[in-house]
C-alpha cells in the first residue's frame, strides 16, 4: 500500500516529508542556478562568477539543466508517487551529479552520477508499466531509457550536440506520456492512439537516425515534434479545463501555449535539419526545453508542490506574469535566430532568466501568503 | 446515512488539474465502517506515477473527519487495483468533459 492518511493519528507527517524532499528539490535549484549562468555565458553575456572558467563550465549547460535540474525534479515527483525509498536514489544522484559539475569535478563523475539516476528512474519506470501495462506507462519508460541512454553515451565521450535528442525526448515524452494518461477523460477518437503512435515513431527514428545521418535524422525528428504538438492540441484535456476558472485554467493555459512553441521548435528542426553547429540550434532547443518543457513545470509546480512537499500554493493572478515574460523571452531568442541578431538573442536569454527568477519568487511569495492566510 | 456524510465530504476535495472533485472523477472505490464507527476510504489515481495520490488522501482524510467529528478514527488509503478507467466517471463529470449524455 503506497500511503495511508488517518487522522487524527497521521502517518504522513507534511514536516518529515518535507525534510526527506526539499533537500533534494535545494540540489536541483543548485543546477538551475548553475545552468542559467552557464547559458548566458554560452551567449557571450558577461555572467562574473564564470569569468575564468566560462569555457569549460559553458559545455556543461545542457547536462546540467536536463539532468541536475529536469531529471531531479521528475525523479523527485516519481518518488513521491510510488512511495519507495529507493526511487528517491535517483534525484538524489542526479541532484549532486548536477552540483559535482557545477562547483568544477572532473565531469565524468558528474556524469557518472547522472547516470546512475537516469538508470533508476527508468527501473522505477518499467517497474509501473509491469504493474500497469498501458500505452502511457510504456511511453513514459520509454522517455527514462532516452534519458539514460543519452547520457551513457554522453559518459562515454559523444559531445551533448551529439545526445541532445535522446535528452529532449526524455522530457517530450515523459509530458507526452502523461498528457496521454489525461487524454482519457475526453470521448476516445479511433484515431487518437494511432496517431499518437506514429508520432512517438518518428521522433524515436529521428533521434535513433541522427548518428548515421544528422540532417534526416532531425528533420524526421522535427515532423515529430511538429505532429505531436499537433495531437496535443487536438486530443488534450487541456483544451477543455482551459474553460475553467482560476488554477485550473492556468494550467492549461502553459499547456496550450507551450504546444505552440514544441510546433516551432518541431517545424524548425524539419526545415532546418541538423542544427548542430550553428544558431539554428539555439532556436530548436530552446524553443521546445523552455517554450514547451518549462511552461509545463511553470503551469505544474502550483500542482505538484502541495503534493510533493505538503505546502499550500493557493492560486494567484501573478503566475501569469512569469509565463508571459517566459513567453516573451523564447520569442526574442527565436527571433534573434531567425533575423541572425545576436544582441536580440541574448536580451531573450536575460529575458528567460528574468522569468526563472520572477517564477521562483512568485512561487515563494504564494507559499508565504498563503501559510500567513491559514 | 455516515456513507452520504462521507461521500458529501469527499465531493469537497478537488483535483487541482482537471478542477472536479474526486466523486466526479470516479475515485472513490470504496467507503467502510468499522464496529466502532471507524471510517475506512479507499481512494484511486488515474496512474500510478501520479504524484497527487498522498496528498489527495490526506485532503480526504481532514475532509471526512471535519464532516463526522464523532468518528473514533479516519482513514484514507490509496488503492492501486483496480486500475482506474473512464467508466468511473460520474455522469456529470462526462458531461462537462464533453461526452455528451449516455
Amino acid at each position: 500500500m503506497a500511503c495511508l492518511s488517518s487522522v487524527p493519528n497521521g502517518v504522513s507527517s507534511p514536516v518529515a516529508l518535507r525534510a526527506r524532499r526539499l533537500p533534494l528539490l535545494m540540489l536541483g535549484a543548485v543546477s538551475l542556478m548553475a545552468g542559467l549562468l552557464t547559458g548566458l555565458a554560452r551567449l557571450g553575456v558577461p555572467v562574473p562568477l564564470l569569468e575564468d572558467g566560462a569555457a569549460g563550465l559553458a559545455l556543461l549547460h545542457g547536462p546540467l539543466m536536463v539532468g541536475g535540474f529536469f531529471g531531479t525534479v521528475i525523479g523527485l515527483e516519481r518518488a513521491a508517487a510510488l512511495g519507495r525509498a529507493w526511487v528517491y536514489g535517483g534525484p538524489l544522484a542526479t541532484g549532486l551529479g548536477g552540483v559535482l559539475l557545477a562547483v568544477g569535478a572532473p565531469v565524468a563523475m558528474g556524469a557518472g552520477l547522472m547516470a546512475f539516476g537516469a538508470a533508476i528512474l527508468t527501473a522505477a519506470s518499467v517497474m509501473v508499466w509491469q504493474g500497469h501495462r498501458a500505452g502511457f506507462t510504456a511511453v513514459m519508460a520509454g522517455a527514462a531509457a532516452c534519458w539514460l541512454l543519452g547520457t551513457l553515451l554522453w559518459l562515454a565521450g559523444v559531445p551533448v550536440a551529439g545526445v541532445v535528442l535522446w535528452w529532449l525526448l526524455f522530457l517530450v515524452l515523459t509530458i507526452a506520456g502523461e498528457r496521454l494518461e489525461l487524454s482519457r477523460f475526453r470521448p476516445p477518437s479511433r484515431w487518437a492512439v494511432p496517431a499518437f503512435a506514429v508520432t512517438v515513431g518518428a521522433l524515436v527514428l529521428g533521434a535513433a537516425l541522427v548518428p548515421l545521418a544528422g540532417d534526416a535524422g532531425w528533420r524526421l525528428a522535427g515532423a515529430g515534434m511538429l505532429a505531436l504538438a499537433g495531437w496535443l492540441a487536438r486530443f488534450d484535456i487541456a483544451r477543455r479545463t482551459v474553460r475553467g476558472v482560476g488554477l485550473v485554467r492556468y494550467v492549461a493555459l502553459c499547456l496550450l501555449t507551450g504546444y505552440g512553441w514544441l510546433a516551432v521548435g518541431g517545424a524548425l528542426a524539419l526545415a532546418g535539419g541538423d542544427p548542430v553547429g550553428g544558431p539554428l540550434y539555439d532556436a530548436v532547443l530552446h524553443a521546445v526545453f523552455l517554450g514547451f518543457v518549462l511552461a509545463m513545470v511553470f503551469g505544474h509546480a502550483p500542482v505538484i508542490l502541495p503534493a510533493v512537499l505538503r505546502v499550500a500554493v493557493p492560486y494567484r493572478p501573478a503566475l501569469y506574469l512569469p509565463l508571459a515574460v517566459l513567453h516573451g523571452g523564447v520569442a526574442l531568442r527565436v527571433g534573434g535566430v531567425l533575423a541572425d541578431d545576436i544582441l536580440l538573442r541574448q536580451a531573450g536569454a536575460l529575458t528567460n532568466g528574468a522569468a526563472l527568477v520572477l517564477f521562483i519568487a512568485t512561487m515563494l511569495t504564494t507559499i508565504l501568503m498563503g501559510r500567513r492566510a491559514a | 446515512m455516515d456513507d452520504d456524510a462521507v461521500l458529501m465530504a469527499l465531493k469537497t476535495v478537488i483535483d487541482p488539474e482537471m478542477g472536479l472533485d474526486v466523486v466526479a472523477l470516479g475515485l472513490v472505490y470504496d467507503i467502510g465502517h468499522g464496529d466502532d464507527g471507524a471510517v475506512r476510504v479507499r481512494l484511486g489515481t488515474t496512474s500510478p506515477s501520479c504524484p497527487l495520490g498522498s496528498f489527495l488522501c490526506d485532503e480526504a482524510a481532514v475532509a471526512v473527519r471535519r464532516a463526522l467529528p464523532g468518528a473514533p478514527s479516519v482513514s484514507v488509503a490509496l488503492a492501486t487495483d483496480p486500475p482506474w478507467t473512464p467508466d468511473r466517471l460520474s455522469p456529470e463529470a462526462r458531461r462537462s468533459l464533453g461526452w455528451g449524455e449516455g
